[in-house]
């Protein structure tokens, strides 16, 4: 059974440190030596923790912020990269948007709260500047109702031998770099083969087309 | 650097390496381990061979060819066939359709999870032996483990895309007790097609590499996102437990958030 991240935004908060303002986890890659002067490799701390896998539903352009809640009073995901803007669609009402991506599953929609002692304030919370070992990220959180309901990029990494594509889909930036001939050696090679079975059945029924 | 040659065993500093070819693609196995012997090669070969003769769609006599013809009812079916179709049909939940066996012409063709299955066993049957290094490769799916003879872990090239003729090398990761596979169309003939688009080729990405915790898995999932396009290395970042490296038809590649660390060792 697969796991697709930990929580979608939306998604009744659990764990009190996940909050930005807290230090998020340090992510020491095992047998790696962290680059440039005394960084922490500290982890981006949005990357895979509040990944939503249905899309972000948009806001029509005027809409206000209560706009952005369904008639069962839950928002979905939204995750604003700071150079990217979403493209503006009328908002759904529906409560299962089509996916115009491919997704492995739909989030299901989180139970009612119904529990009076909140955990959180409601509002927008900054978090530190985190070295990210790419560059620094710094983010935004809102909450209402013990929910995470927005996430904002204050600052990503974006190095200057790198371009950042920017994923449409809720994930942060992955970094990019363009490819290399590297002379080192190595044992084997990992690549793909012509020999693969749509390749060899696409040929086998060619020939049989050609068959006299 | 050459291309694979097609080897006789041979000893290498500690251990044995051999290629052959077998299910149409060159398969190289290297044992570190110094124990090991050219009879241990031929018993990993020998089960590959068997893989062949049961999924090969080139094979006419092939169990999976006779079921495409209609000659087996379901019960007939071995039980390694009915393993392999369990298996697609769960990678085919988890992938939303886009790990699909059944190719637009409606033919079953399993071999895009066949490999990595069969390698998966293959180094099964080595480690079942009391190997403890080795790496098996087939086709460009590697499963490695331990360490190679110079005692690092074994060190894998992800193929340049765009060189067809010969071997380059665009990145270097370095591997243990795991398994990367690498899907990819940059061979004359789209290989892998969109199930969720018929016939239409994918283009934008020409290679994906996937590494997981074992070839196996490493290898369905390549399968997938490969098909899913630009979206396949979202879907694997996605992933516990799964980096991937995906590389664009400009040349540029976009890598999982944890792939870096398969991109240096510590040195003792």
């Amino acid at each position: 059974m697969l796991i697709f991240g930990v929580y979608s935004l939306g998604e009744r908060i659990h764990d009190p440190t996940y909050i930005a303002a807290n230090a998020p986890a340090i992510k020491q890659a095992p047998g790696t030596v962290a680059a440039g002067s005394g960084s922490n490799n500290a982890r981006l701390p949005v990357a895979r923790d509040i990944v939503s896998v249905s899309p972000p539903i948009a806001r029509a352009r005027g809409e206000s912020e209560d706009d952005e809640y369904g008639e069962d009073g839950y928002r979905d995901t939204v995750v604003r990269p700071r150079i990217a803007q979403p493209a503006r669609t009328a908002l759904a009402i529906s409560p299962a948007p089509a996916p115009v991506q491919p997704a492995p599953q739909p989030a299901s929609r989180p139970a009612m709260q119904t529990a009076t002692n909140k955990i959180y304030k409601d509002g927008t919370f900054t978090g530190p500047v985190v070295d990210a070992y790419y560059g620094n990220v710094q983010v935004n959180v809102t909450t209402k109702s013990d929910r995470i309901v927005d996430v904002q990029f204050l600052d990503y990494p974006h190095d200057r031998n790198t371009s950042v594509y920017i994923n449409s889909y809720a994930t942060p930036a992955l970094r990019s770099e363009a490819i290399q001939i590297q002379g080192a050696q190595v044992d084997t090679v990992s690549g793909a083969t012509a020999t693969s079975g749509g390749f060899r059945n696409s040929l086998a029924s060619a020939l049989a087309q050609a068959r006299i | 650097m050459s291309s694979q040659q097609f080897t006789r065993p041979r000893p290498t500093s500690n251990g044995v390496k051999e290629t052959r070819s077998i299910m149409g693609m060159p398969i190289t196995v290297d044992v570190a381990d110094t124990s090991a012997t050219t009879g241990t090669l031929a018993q990993v070969f020998a089960y590959f061979t068997s893989v062949d003769e049961r999924f090969s769609t080139y094979k006419k006599t092939s169990e999976i060819s006779r079921i495409n013809r209609g000659e087996l009812k379901e019960s007939a079916y071995s039980g390694d066939m009915k393993e392999v179709f369990a298996l697609s049909e769960k990678t085919k939940k988890e992938t939303a359709g886009y790990f699909d066996i059944r190719n637009p012409q409606g033919v079953l063709d399993p071999s895009g999870l066949v490999k990595g299955w069969a390698i998966f066993n293959a180094a099964q049957l080595l480690k079942s032996h009391g190997f403890k290094d080795f790496y098996i490769d087939a086709g460009g799916d590697v499963q490695a483990e331990g360490r190679n003879e110079n005692g690092t872990p074994w060190r894998i090239g992800i193929r340049d895309p765009f060189n067809t003729e010969d071997v380059g090398i665009v990145k270097i990761v370095y591997l243990t007790d795991c398994g990367i596979a690498t899907s990819g169309n940059y061979f004359r003939g789209q290989h892998i097609y969109n199930p969720h688009e018929g016939a239409e080729p994918i283009n934008d990405i020409v290679s994906l590499s996937v590494i997981g915790p074992n070839v196996y898995e490493a290898d369905r999932f390549a399968t997938a996102a490969f098909a899913m396009g630009r979206d396949g290395i979202s879907f694997i970042e996605r992933l516990p437990g799964f980096e991937g490296y995906a590389i664009d038809r400009e040349g540029i590649a976009t890598m999982t958030s944890g792939f870096e660390r398969y991109t240096t060792y510590a040195h003792d």
